[in-house]
């Protein structure tokens, strides 16, 4: 028996094609994967950056979301659900191949006090500017070595845009912590960014 | 100059999504103008969002990426399904292995406790017995129960027709949409006229199959399929 095809699916939102999914309507799924896989392969392009695995990555991704569609529940938001199960799968690849570096959360303080020390710190040992002198890909490559605490945060807000709720909910910390992650990963960000400049001024010199 | 700093920087990340109150929102411009260490990694900060919330896709996935996976997920559930029905099978044998031993065992078993018993113990006799008298009655309620054909409705005459008169909720008649006060006309393409009529055609075909009702509801006709249930009653 065809099914008649009744639903626009591409006027609809993730969550209502997330609950259909769940209801196992298989179209609705195909609308999903066409929205986010693109969004997906970035997203995993910031931790690895095999061209074929993050293909494999991305489709194992979405075959998890569909095993667990039935656990998905109205009101839930579907970034939050997606990336979730993006982030666990990712980590169990990584710390397979050990590339997931571990860095125990007690070294780590997570308080506001922390992120104030370094906003002024970071008042004292640079004077100039950074904007303009760097292209995005720059900031991009300085991203790769901030970090992995806060670059999880600060992917997750600012590459993928999501909400402090939702990050929240992925990373399973309280709100506060996000916020404090976020901006402490701007701001060694920013270092990298000044270190690179560094560099490159010495080169020019040198040349 | 420091205190106000690090007042800034408590409100910095406010700041930043502009969810600041009106009074803070006034400090930090006003903070802004006087300090230069803190203008400028506002800037900065503000330049590193940017370049980032820009980022583009670098990578595209191919376009029959979408079916690749439906096609993945639909072989995998069916392979799944014959995983499930060899485990069901495993399972199944299993058991009846269990229950045939569990039961010659317990043949034995009866018959090495009733030696032994008559022998040493009056009042295991005693109780022999009871279990006895409880057999009976088991055996005695199972003769008792019949099976029939059932389509869960009564039926009565009214002017010469034959017509439902009660329609059981939830059962095969009211779930093909059978109600109170149709006129049965034909079931199967025989034309009724007796109530005993009905009752040799539900009991000449096997559960499951299908009956054709034509009735007469209000002056027009419908037709109904009913499914034919089995069903156990007692007597």
């Amino acid at each position: 028996m065809k099914k008649q095809k009744l639903i626009n699916y591409q006027k609809l939102k993730d969550e209502e094609l997330m609950i259909l999914t769940s209801n196992d309507d298989i179209e609705a799924f195909n609308e999903i994967v066409k929205r986010y896989k693109n969004k997906l392969a970035n997203f995993v392009f910031r931790y690895i950056n095999d061209r074929e695995e993050i293909e494999d990555i991305v489709q194992e991704t979405f075959i998890r979301l569909y095993k667990s569609r039935k656990r998905y529940y109205v009101g839930a938001s579907f970034s939050t659900f997606l990336y979730t199960i993006a982030l666990n799968y990712l980590r169990t690849l990584l710390k397979k191949q050990s590339r997931w570096k571990f860095i125990s959360l007690s070294k780590i303080k997570d308080d506001g006090e922390e992120y104030i020390k370094e906003f002024l710190f970071s008042h004292n040992d640079l004077e100039e500017k950074i904007s303009g002198t760097f292209t995005k890909d720059a900031v991009l490559k300085a991203l790769e070595s901030v970090n992995e605490t806060f670059k999880q945060a600060l992917i997750l807000r600012d590459i993928e845009g999501l909400t402090y709720e939702e990050i929240s909910e992925i990373l399973n910390i309280p709100k506060g912590t996000v916020k404090s992650r976020i901006n402490r990963g701007r701001l060694q960000l920013r270092k990298k960014l000044k270190l690179m400049e560094k560099q490159l001024k010495e080169m020019e010199n040198n040349l | 100059m420091k205190d106000e700093c690090k007042k800034f920087a408590n409100i910095f990340p406010d700041f930043l999504d502009n969810e600041l109150p009106d009074k803070e929102k006034e400090f930090a411009k006003i903070h802004l103008q006087k300090c230069k260490p803190c203008k400028i990694i506002t800037e900065d900060v503000i330049f590193i969002i940017n370049s980032l919330k820009e980022t583009k896709y670098e990578i595209t996935l191919d376009e029959n990426f979408e079916s690749k996976i439906i096609s993945h997920i639909l072989t995998e559930e069916k392979d799944n399904f014959h995983k499930f029905n060899t485990y069901f099978n495993i399972a199944a044998s299993i058991i009846v292995i269990f229950l045939s031993t569990w039961f010659f065992i317990n043949l034995n078993n009866s018959s090495n406790s009733k030696n032994f018993d008559l022998k040493n113990n009056p009042i295991a006799v005693v109780n022999e017995q009871q279990s006895k008298l409880v057999n009976f009655g088991a055996s005695a309620t199972v003769s008792n129960i019949k099976k029939i054909n059932w389509v869960g409705f009564e039926v009565g005459y009214n002017n010469n027709n034959v017509v439902i008169k009660n329609v059981f909720p939830g059962n095969p008649a009211f779930l093909a949409g059978l109600r109170n006060n149709d006129i049965i006309l034909k079931i199967n393409g025989q034309n009724i006229k007796h109530i005993e009529q009905i009752d040799k055609i539900i009991n000449s075909i096997d559960a499951g199959k299908i009956l054709k009702f034509v009735v007469n509801r209000e002056g027009k006709l419908y037709q109904f399929d009913v499914k034919v249930q089995k069903r156990y009653i007692k007597y």
